[in-house]
């Protein structure tokens, strides 16, 4: 699999994406979703189980890059979403963008970010602290 | 054919996976699974054939791989 994975995304990992920056690249974005601690009742969010349908995943997450790249001419795209339990304050989402300019380099993120919430299949099951459970519903995008 | 379910939907049915023959068309089959697992009347879903989503009633083939999705929260 080249973009879900089901171990931790390291700042290890995070600073050898940084080094991809090359000299064409005046503009190198990132993005990282945390696993957030929302309140619900008198509870909280503990962890969060990602269930992927990983083959349409894969597939869904290439022509979205392939989609920004032609659209937005950026240099290169790096996605990595997380699949099984990510505890509270983990990254779960991660995408980053190397572009000449950085007017381009935000338009394409912004773009990657939303069509992958939109159109990936993956599906959020929230752990709470009392260890009861719910399948998160979509948010606005 | 290979059927699918994910999230909320895998819960409803109680498998992850089903396997089907005989099935010539997605309204066959839709209607095959509400009789089977009328938990799923009530849910929105999507319906994605060999990874595309399909909105219409297409023509079905054994070796297809058919999936149903709950909406979408990922990221």
């Amino acid at each position: 699999m080249k973009y879900l994975i089901n171990k931790k995304i390291t700042k290890k990992f995070i600073y050898e994406v940084v080094d991809k920056q090359d000299d064409k690249s005046g503009s190198f974005i990132i993005f990282t979703g945390k696993v957030r601690k929302d309140k619900i009742g008198k509870n909280f969010v503990k962890e969060i189980i990602y269930e992927a349908y990983e083959k349409m995943a894969e597939k869904e997450i290439n022509k979205i890059i392939k989609k920004a790249k032609e659209k937005f001419k950026v240099r290169e795209i790096i996605v990595k979403h997380r699949t099984g339990k990510v505890k509270l304050g983990e990254i779960a989402f991660f995408v980053a963008v190397f572009s000449a300019h950085r007017k381009e380099g935000f338009s394409a993120i912004q773009f990657v970010i939303n069509e992958i919430k939109k159109k990936v299949p993956i599906w959020k099951k929230e752990i709470l602290s009392n260890k009861k459970y719910r399948w998160k519903e979509r948010e606005n995008v | 054919m290979k059927v699918l379910f994910y999230g909320k939907l895998k819960e409803i049915t109680g498998k992850k996976e089903i396997n089907l023959e005989k099935f010539k068309t997605l309204k066959e089959l839709r209607e095959f699974l509400f009789k089977h697992y009328p938990g799923l009347k009530k849910e929105v879903f999507f319906i994605a054939v060999n990874q595309e989503i399909v909105d219409k009633n297409i023509k079905l083939k054994d070796s297809d791989e058919v999936a149903l999705l709950p909406p979408i929260s990922g990221g």
